[in-house]
């Protein structure tokens, strides 16, 4: 019988209502939160322990499951490995992969047991993007966009992400144009995302292995974004070498308004700073790079004592990054041929993801990774999650989890 | 569809009949008339979906008196119907599914009627 009514003997709800359990808990703010939606939108009581207990178990057997198909990938000859599986192998694919924040706690942990950076820890979270774009025979959009040379949006962008912030703000004439989209732009078809807290010696089988099982590794064209942290291209060299690696032009150019604006008044700073985006924009890192040196060369090398935020230390730190990431920043060719140039994607995954996960006052232990199994499952416009129900009540145990009396 | 002409048909006579049976409908069992009459509907409609479920859900072949252990493969003893009170979309449901007993592993289980259900 347990196959014909499709849950376990000690589940308490039927097979429809606990894919909305599980959906509340997963997409819902809290799992109090996740009780009140049902209620609302479902008009079922259900309590907060049931919430959490099932969200929990069903994450748990999709992480089992994404780590069984992580296994069999690495099993597989590496000319199957780059075989599509599928009938079909999308002709632009993106993989993009950052890191976001949660706090963890155990329990039984005694509060001095904090370290340095509390109980934040982070969580690595990848996104698969099946696209569609052109190949052009040149550059389809050779000058830097409006918005990177908005002086106001540049400060904004530089803060946020960065953290930093030029000496004084000033009003530029920023010409009146449309926003439009940049010409050449890549389109997402479909989206899918993975997500673990365990490590990237889990992350990285799970993401090639989901890479694989959409058919990526046989496309054409593929490319493989992320910001400069090592841990990203640690990844990208051991599983994704065979994809195009970009850094994120956002990052760049972040660093880049940085160094331009450092030590100098805020209008010759901003003169400099077009010359400089509209080279990074180019991929033009030897121009860009022999400014720098000169812009190191009249501020001198940065000393121990001098703070992090001193004008020759910002312009070192930029010239090292320039330096250590040129081979990632060939934008105007990533551009010829149809492949996105931000991870701009995978930031708004994150952000999605925080949703439910991050928050001062969201302190997890075991249950984050079943969590995050299922927000990313959720976030995910493939039909993982559909097959996974379907195909759960053949997989079902129809024994009681605990012993009767005879 | 379970809904087809013909049934449609019967519900909206059931509907009629029901409406004549319940009466006016008064306005405090909601915000205003219309959501106290969507209150009701919804609570036929409700009871409805139950007794259709357990219907469906007792419509089996009588149980076997023995079947075999998922576990150790042993024969297990059949034990009695086991009522079984799930919360569904529409509200608890109940359903009834033979339960046996495997002394080796003594565990209760609840085999498969293979696709007899389907």
């Amino acid at each position: 019988m347990t196959t014909a009514i499709g849950v376990e003997p000690e589940c308490p709800f039927t097979p429809s209502m606990l894919k909305k359990v599980v959906y509340a808990g997963a997409q819902s703010t809290s799992f109090v939160q996740a009780t009140k939606d049902l209620s609302m939108l479902a008009e079922r009581t259900v309590s907060r322990e049931r919430v959490q207990r099932w969200t929990k178990r069903i994450g748990r057997e999709r992480g089992a499951l994404v780590e069984v198909l992580a296994a069999a990938y690495q099993q597989l000859p590496l000319p199957e490995q780059r075989r599509s599986p599928t009938d079909q192998t999308p002709p632009v694919v993106c993989v993009q992969m950052d890191g976001g924040r949660i706090q963890l706690r155990d329990r039984h942990d005694e509060p001095s047991q904090e370290d340095s950076q509390g109980h934040w820890r982070e969580t690595l979270v990848g996104c698969l993007l099946s696209m569609t774009s052109q190949e052009h025979e040149t550059d389809p959009c050779p000058t830097i966009p409006l918005t990177f040379v908005d002086p106001r949006r540049m400060a904004d962008l530089s803060r946020e992400i960065k953290g930093f912030c030029a000496v004084e703000q000033q009003e530029h004439a920023v010409p009146e144009e449309p926003a439009l989209d940049r010409a050449g732009r890549p389109q997402v078809r479909v989206r899918s995302v993975v997500a673990t807290r365990e490590g990237v010696e889990t992350f990285g089988p799970r993401l090639i292995a989901a890479a694989h099982a959409r058919g990526f590794n046989a496309a054409q064209r593929k490319a493989f974004v992320a910001d400069g942290s090592a841990t990203n291209w640690g990844v990208h060299r051991k599983y994704f070498s065979h994809y195009t690696a970009i850094l994120d032009f956002t990052h760049a150019i972040c660093y880049v308004y940085a160094a331009a604006m450092a030590g100098r008044p805020v209008a010759e700073g901003w003169e400099a700073y077009c010359q400089w985006a509209q080279w990074l924009w180019q991929g033009d890192t030897a121009a860009l790079v022999a400014a720098l040196e000169a812009r190191t060369a009249d501020l001198g090398s940065p000393s121990t004592e001098d703070s992090q935020t001193c004008p020759r230390c910002i312009v070192a730190e930029t010239l090292r990054y320039i330096q250590n990431q040129r081979a990632r920043m060939n934008y105007a060719a990533y551009r010829q041929r149809g492949l996105p140039i931000t991870s701009s994607h995978i930031e708004s995954t994150i952000k999605q993801i925080n949703r439910r996960v991050k928050g001062t006052e969201k302190f997890w232990d075991q249950g984050a990774e079943p969590l995050l199994q299922l927000v990313a499952d959720h976030l995910s416009e493939t039909a993982d999650l559909t097959r996974f129900w379907k195909q759960r009540p053949q997989h079902l145990s129809p024994t009681r989890c605990y012993q009767t009396a005879a | 569809m379970a809904t087809s002409h013909g049934i449609r048909r019967r519900i909206e006579e059931f509907a009629r009949s029901l409406c004549e049976e319940l009466g006016e409908v008064d306005d405090s069992e909601g915000d205003c008339w219309l959501d106290a009459v969507e209150n009701r509907a919804v609570e036929v409609g409700d009871a409805i979906s139950a007794a259709l479920i357990a219907q469906q859900a007792a419509k089996h072949r009588p149980a076997d008196e023995e079947s075999t252990c998922p576990e150790c493969g042993q024969t297990g003893r059949y034990r009695g119907d086991r009522q079984r009170e799930l919360l569904g979309r529409r509200g608890p449901v109940t359903i009834t599914e033979p339960e046996y007993f495997c002394p080796c592993c003594r565990k209760a289980f609840f085999p498969d009627d293979h696709g007899h259900r389907r």
